[in-house]
């Protein structure tokens, strides 16, 4: 013991408590990050909540598309109830 | 790679999940806010009554959600039948499950995040059809359904409608998560979610206050806006007090919560510590940083009333379920009892486990359940402290995240060591971060206790929410505004 036992200056005096700390400052070192903002990535920070940042795999559409898909479906939903308005005036 | 991943799992659905194309360069300025504006009209539109339902729905729904409808934007008898809800709660499962090394997820690779990212948009698409199910299969629909009367021969209305009822509701959930999207692959401000809670926070307000919608009740025609019903009896030479506390249309009471919610929480929204810095590399080079009392936002205050809404649909859901497929009342009623308020159609909830984590619809029933209150209140209020501790910790915005940007930038704590910076953030900002949650979510928590049903924990939402968009955007009108068409427009320059 008293090999390992030399006293480096200033650090700590037992070398067990060195290695405990180092392996602790190392483990801190190589932690993976947990979550994408942390990595480095987009992601969600401490305020925003994002969910889509990268670019992933995927069916590709332009945003513009889905827009237009958009209005076209809840135009499609008003043409129904219009429909149902004048089917309903002529049945009853 | 060791074992099975939930991640591998997604990999199967990835050639069919719709991805939105990134920008191919920064997108310009004005490009931004019609991108915004129309995703906000779009989604303002998606709040159109469902087909195959009764006119005037919304008012006969037997609606057991009343108090967390504005946070998610969920509008009852609409398209927008289940709002935000799956793509929060999705947002938040993958997120937080990371966090907590639940999901193996390496961060690093950049197949994994695209992973994660798609794993997020199938949850919350899975998610939508889940509550459309579950609502459809609790009943939730079923007086409201156009030429649909139960009878012993067909207790249930026919498939077709019900099918017809589930695909706009899945289908216009898919297409917001798509909306949420577009804003945060950098086609709009901020964060998508945060961008539609504000904008439905703020159209509700201004419907409650002003709105002159008038609906026969009885003989008598109402207005629906508090003011506005003020206003229109004021036509007539008399002082309408019906306004001041009714319980089916806002009231002014609500009103008066909602606003001065509004005020305290942009009173709170500029409290900060500052920290002096000085650059390493330059003398005499002074400046401040500011650690703001709500260091993770208005997310906490998001997270806990996610995880109390989701107990409350999959509970009614699975109560009614259970009451409707099953002789014995004994799991559904330990689930929740709700009974209707013939008056404005809610259900309230009178006892089972969901009874204790609902507010009280006014400050006499706060009073008189007061376990039920307190159980609520410090349900909301633990939730969020815990998630504001745990988000600073993990969002990239920890205090050893930031020490490593002050290196890199060469800056320091003005009399500290450059290794003692971590210590000295990290004895601010968990404190910061959980203080500003507890802030929020007690306002919000008031404002329910008094009887706001739930609007002033929206107004909280809403505001806090509106101010982090506006950051992004004040920032982006600095850095690019310059050349704008808007801002000339708009600006007067």
């Amino acid at each position: 013991m008293s090999t390992s036992s030399s006293q480096a200056p200033g650090g700590l005096r037992n070398a067990v408590k060195r290695k405990a700390t180092a392996e602790k400052k190392s483990q801190s070192a190589n932690a993976l990050p947990l979550s994408t903002r942390a990595a480095g990535a987009g992601g969600s920070s401490a305020t925003m909540m994002k969910l889509f940042t990268d670019e992933a795999q995927g069916l590709r559409v332009d945003p513009l598309v889905v827009l237009f898909l958009a209005v076209g479906f809840i135009f499609s939903v008003i043409i129904l109830h219009v429909f149902a308005k004048i089917t309903g005036k002529f049945s009853s | 790679m060791s074992g099975f991943r939930l991640l591998d799992l997604v990999k199967f659905f990835v050639p069919i999940l719709p991805e939105i194309e990134s920008p191919l360069d920064n997108q310009s300025f004005d490009e931004k806010i019609v991108f915004t504006v129309a995703s906000g009209i779009i989604f303002i539109l998606a709040q159109f009554p469902l087909y195959g339902l009764i006119p005037n729905a919304y008012l006969e729904i037997q609606d057991p959600f009343f108090f967390n409808r504005s946070i998610f934007a969920m509008e009852k008898g609409t398209l927008l039948e289940l709002g935000l809800l799956p793509v929060i709660t999705a947002s938040f499962l993958w997120q937080v499950a990371a966090g907590l090394k639940l999901v193996k997820v390496n961060f690093n690779l950049r197949s994994d995040r695209e992973l994660f990212q798609t794993g997020q948009k199938l949850t919350a698409f899975a998610l939508a059809a889940v509550y459309g199910l579950g609502l459809i299969a609790s009943g939730y629909y079923n007086n409201v359904i156009k030429g649909f009367e139960p009878t012993d021969a067909a207790p249930f209305p026919s498939l077709s409608i019900l099918g017809l009822i589930l695909l706009q509701i899945v289908a216009t959930s898919s297409i917001v998560t798509l909306m949420v999207e577009i804003f945060d692959k950098g086609y709009g401000f901020g964060s998508g979610c945060l961008s539609f809670i504000a904008l439905q926070v703020a159209t509700t307000f201004v419907r409650d206050i002003i709105s002159f919608e008038s609906y026969a009740k009885g003989e008598v025609s109402q207005t629906y806006g508090a003011l506005a019903s003020i206003f229109v009896s004021l036509k007539d030479f008399k002082f309408n007090t019906e306004s001041l506390a009714r319980t089916d249309l806002p009231n002014v009471i609500q009103v008066l919560i909602v606003l001065f919610t509004i005020l305290v929480v942009i009173g709170f929204q500029n409290f900060r510590i500052e920290l002096p810095i000085r650059s390493t590399k330059m003398r005499g080079m002074a400046n401040v940083f500011p650690i703001r009392l709500m260091y993770t936002g208005v997310l906490p205050v998001i997270f806990a009333f996610t995880v109390v809404t989701n107990l409350q649909v999959l509970g009614y859901s699975l109560s009614s379920v259970l009451s409707a497929f099953t002789s014995s009342t004994i799991a559904s009623s330990v689930i929740g009892s709700w009974t209707l308020n013939a008056n404005n159609n809610n259900l309230e909830l009178t006892s089972g486990l969901l009874y204790f984590l609902s507010p009280a619809t006014s400050v006499f029933g706060t009073l008189i359940s007061p376990i039920r209150s307190i159980v609520y209140s410090s349900t909301i209020v633990v939730i969020s402290c815990w998630f504001a501790n745990f988000w600073s910790k993990i969002s990239g915005s920890a205090p050893k995240d930031i020490a490593k940007q002050f290196k890199e930038q060469g800056i320091t704590i003005a009399s500290k060591r450059d290794v003692s910076i971590t210590k000295e953030l990290s004895r601010v900002i968990p404190v910061a971060s959980v203080s500003g949650a507890f802030v929020l979510a007690s306002i919000a928590i008031a404002g329910d206790l008094l009887g706001g049903l739930g609007k002033g924990v929206a107004a909280v939402v809403g505001v806090s929410a509106a101010f982090g968009v506006l950051e992004e955007f004040t920032m982006e009108v600095q850095q690019s505004g310059a050349g704008s068409q808007f801002a000339g427009a708009f600006g007067g320059k």
